[in-house]
């Protein structure tokens, strides 16, 4: 195998962008699959982030945070929090995003905010506890959720990070699944796909629940599941994720300069 | 009209224990008033409510130090640079109330602070758990007061009703500055335009002192107007170790090392020592972070920015005359 | 990027009847008439137009009878060209339905149009009557924090918006210079924006200075390069004076039902665009 997992897993997620889009990117691997794609299939993808920096792509390197230097050295815009998250993001006008977490249930709400001691959960005790592990809460992953008209998820496939149900909801997904979420008249469409280092997960139709669609190559049914902690249904037309192209790695190695996909 | 002052006067004249605090940009790796928390640490200010749009050094610093009691806030880590470790210990152990909002969440609440309206509607944080956990009402869960309900009557949609603020002080970090407090921003903006307007006063944090004429030629960029300011800080390197846009980039090893201290109560002080106590005007601070490291932080890919306004930079020496001499608000005060 | 370079008759021809449209600028200045004179000329019906001060452009289109709806502040040329003539015309034949606010209640229509919510507290509107007059744009609402009553606005999601500036690129990216009014708020409230520019300048331009850049070219469907464009009214930087002669020729133009001979007897004449 001439990739890493984590190559594989940002070329996936990369595929998933068309061109023309509209999206808007965090920092890291979200940041790396979206210029990715917009390097190898999708020129006219337009990139933004949450502060306003709309059209640029990093100089120098991945930037250190959304206002690093590295990311607003070529911008064609400069505006503020509220044009760019309350008027583009959460307002449904925004095509795609990648969103990281810290955990992902099964209908893609995700956690970003706290891990707590099982049984002190929020919503297990019926009291807002303190959490064991206070994360970084959502950022501007909460806009994402509500207003985006898609957006990706993108996780490394570990038990405790694909848990039945979050600790607690930093940003929405299908919630309790179904119709729950059409209940809240949120501008945006939901999770399209959760991307993993060993696979694809999609959301039923009518359940909302993620099941496996797809998985790579170098992985098997057997360790999907072993490492999620709900039980996984699996499509019965599950397929096996294309390799990286060579054009492809090339494209994502260039992006990638300090080799961050391959640590 | 003068408005300078040193940041020392700043914090001693604008600040109190039990304030409620709003800081911009308040980015987590860029624009904020660095400076300005190093000096809240020094004159030991207490029992501070926290109004930010996301964590930066500065919060981490001042949350680690034990000087806030409650913290409303979005996005509270370091980004690339990881989990902040000041603030996360203090959360974890219950020592501060931690509200937690989204990016988007704090500006609207500001605007609303702003607009002079009580609330605003928004889908944002609504049906997720920064709704129904309500850090100052913990027993109630899913809690209806964080962010109630509102119906609108039009649509029959229910949305989020986030409660307007209107902080005591606001201190902005902006790239340059006239004496008289007008402002221009390089980079994103942020939240910076409604904070300015929402807060009851506001004290900019300047990288650069320039002539009113450079507001003239570019009234557009002009986004806080001097009506709305009280004093302004000369502060250069002011933002470090973090990047302000068009002037220096981030100082990565030092984001490392204060994070890195923060972990403990001991490596808390030790920094505080070494980083705080050891300077007592803006030209030691400068000698502290050095002239070899200040030349690598201003060679940024991003000073193109700055160039159309490089030629209404005021000098040192005379931003100097002007803090010193007979025309500063502050010393007008001083002798009253 | 894609480039999006088109003529004006191409542009107009994307309004179809009864859509919302929001046009920049405000009074006598930066009002897009050039693309407003357009537009008359395909005889579009029940149009409704909506701006904190509504300009020449849709005064035109009042006068027109295009307009069977005004969202508006203010209307008015101000100083010596007095009311707006084309709206007032109308509004009092009983042609055109005025939906009247502050200038803020329609900025924050537009704004919770741009955020996708469908409604926003105004500070203010007390004593008016102006919210009964409207029950269908106007509620009031009891604040759920500390049950303190507040005016609310419905949203106004315009179909177009419509934006003269003084420099853009051929992918859509703009930048007005001078005073903005509303323009940004309606390119993100608005589902499409059309941009018609005095100038067309190189991409580069707004790398050099993105602070400048008002619209960013994924708002924007079509550029259309109209010098003149805001003419007979102003345009900051480029003419900053109406022109008093055609502007007299407007107003009475309007008063003898004579909009279609003046259109057509100025333009042959090269002036009017």
């Amino acid at each position: 195998m001439d990739y890493t997992k984590d190559e594989m897993m940002a070329i996936a997620c990369g595929r998933e962008f068309k061109d023309g889009e509209l999206a808007i990117f965090g920092v890291g691997l979200s940041m790396l699959a979206g210029y990715f794609a917009k390097r190898n299939h999708a020129p006219n993808l337009t990139a933004f982030t949450e502060g306003g920096i709309y059209g640029s792509t990093p100089v120098g390197g991945l930037p250190w945070g959304i206002e690093d230097n590295r990311i607003s050295a070529n911008a064609t815009s400069f505006t503020n929090a509220i044009d760019a998250l309350s008027m583009l993001v959460a307002s449904g006008r925004v095509d795609n995003a990648v969103l990281g977490c810290a955990q992902v249930d099964k209908y893609g709400n995700i956690n970003t905010s706290g891990i707590w001691e099982e049984g002190k959960q929020p919503w297990k005790s019926g009291r807002y506890n303190l959490p064991k592990k206070r994360l970084n809460g959502s950022g501007g992953a909460n806009e994402i959720a509500i207003g985006a008209k898609k957006y990706l998820i993108m996780a490394k496939h570990q038990k405790f990070r694909f848990a039945e149900r979050v600790d607690y909801i930093s940003s929405p997904g299908y919630l309790n699944g179904g119709k729950d979420r059409e209940k809240y008249g949120y501008p945006g469409g939901g999770p399209a796909a959760i991307i993993t280092n060993l696979g694809i997960l999609r959301p039923d139709p009518i359940s909302k629940e993620f099941f496996l669609d797809a998985y790579f190559k170098y992985s098997s049914l057997e360790e999907v599941q072993a490492n999620t902690g709900w039980e996984l249904k699996v499509s019965p037309d599950v397929k096996i994720v294309p390799e990286p192209t060579p054009v492809e790695l090339e494209n994502l190695r260039f992006i990638d300069e300090t080799g961050f996909l391959r640590k | 009209m003068n408005k300078l002052i040193t940041m020392q006067e700043a914090v001693k004249k604008y600040t109190w224990d039990g304030i409620t605090f709003a800081h911009g940009g308040a980015l987590p790796v860029g624009s904020d008033c660095t400076e300005f928390f190093r000096e809240l640490v020094r004159q030991e200010v207490k029992n501070i409510h926290l109004v930010s749009n996301s964590n930066t050094p500065g919060t981490n610093l001042l949350i680690a130090n034990g000087q806030t009691s409650h913290i409303e806030m979005g996005f509270s880590g370091l980004e690339v640079y990881g989990f902040a470790n000041g603030l996360r210990r203090k959360v974890e152990a219950g020592e501060v109330i931690f509200e937690e909002y989204s990016n988007g969440g704090i500006p609207l609440k500001l605007l609303a602070g702003a607009l002079g309206i009580p609330f605003i509607p928004t889908y944002t944080s609504v049906g997720s758990d920064q709704q129904y956990c309500f850090a100052e009402e913990p027993d109630i869960y899913p809690n209806p007061n964080k962010i109630p309900e509102i119906s609108d009557p039009f649509s029959g949609k229910t949305l989020g009703a986030l409660k307007s603020i209107n902080p005591d002080l606001a201190v902005i970090h902006v790239t340059m500055a006239d004496t008289r407090g007008n402002a221009i921003i390089l980079g994103t903006e942020w939240n910076r335009f409604e904070l300015s307007r929402a807060a009851k006063k506001v004290i900019l944090q300047a990288d650069y002192i320039v002539d009113t004429e450079c507001m003239r030629q570019f009234p557009n960029l002009v986004r806080i107007p001097d009506f709305l300011v009280e004093a302004v800080v000369y502060s250069p390197l002011g933002v470090w170790p973090s990047c302000s846009t068009g002037v220096y980039d981030s100082d990565e090893e030092h984001f490392f090392l204060m994070n890195e201290s923060l972990k403990t109560d001991e490596g808390t002080q030790s920094y505080i020592d070494e980083y705080v106590l050891s300077y007592h005007s803006t030209e030691e601070y400068r000698e502290l972070i050095g002239t070899e490291k200040e030349r690598q932080l201003t060679a940024s890919n991003t000073a193109f920015l700055m160039d159309p306004y490089r030629k209404y930079i005021k000098l040192e020496i005379e931003i100097k005359e002007l803090l010193e001499g007979e025309e500063s608000q502050w010393t007008t005060q001083k002798t009253k | 990027m894609r480039e999006k370079l088109t003529t004006l008759a191409k542009a107009a021809e994307k309004i179809q009847d009864g859509m919302l449209i929001a046009s920049g600028g405000n009074s006598l200045v930066r009002s897009p008439v050039a693309f407003g004179i357009e537009l008359a000329k395909l005889k579009r019906k029940n149009l409704k137009h909506c701006a904190a001060a509504p300009g020449l452009l849709a005064d035109i289109l009042c006068a027109d009878g295009a307009i069977d709806t005004i969202y508006f502040g203010f209307t008015s040329f101000e100083t010596e060209y007095g009311l707006a003539a084309g709206m007032r015309k109308g509004v009092q034949a009983g042609e055109i339905r005025p939906v009247e606010g502050a200038c803020a209640a329609i900025i924050e229509a537009l704004k919770a149009g741009a955020k996708g919510v469908p409604f926003h507290p105004v500070a203010g509107m007390w004593g008016s009557d102006l919210i009964e007059a409207n029950p269908d744009f106007y509620f009031v609402a009891e604040s759920p924090i500390d049950k303190v009553k507040v005016v609310c606005v419905k949203a106004l999601v315009p179909d177009y918006a419509i934006v003269h500036v003084q420099e853009a690129d051929v992918y859509g990216n703009a930048r007005i210079l001078g005073p903005e009014f509303q323009d940004k708020i309606m390119s993100r409230a608005a589902k499409h924006t059309i941009i018609t520019t005095e100038r067309i300048v190189d991409t580069q331009s707004f790398i050099d200075r993105p602070k400048e850049t008002t619209i960013p070219h994924f708002l924007v469907d079509a550029v259309v390069h109209v010098p003149k464009g805001a003419k007979p009214g102003t345009c900051y930087n480029e003419y900053e004076f109406p022109d008093a002669f055609l502007m007299s020729a407007y107003l009475s133009a309007v008063k003898e039902d004579g909009l279609p001979e003046f259109i057509v007897k100025y333009q042959k004449k090269g002036v009017l665009i």
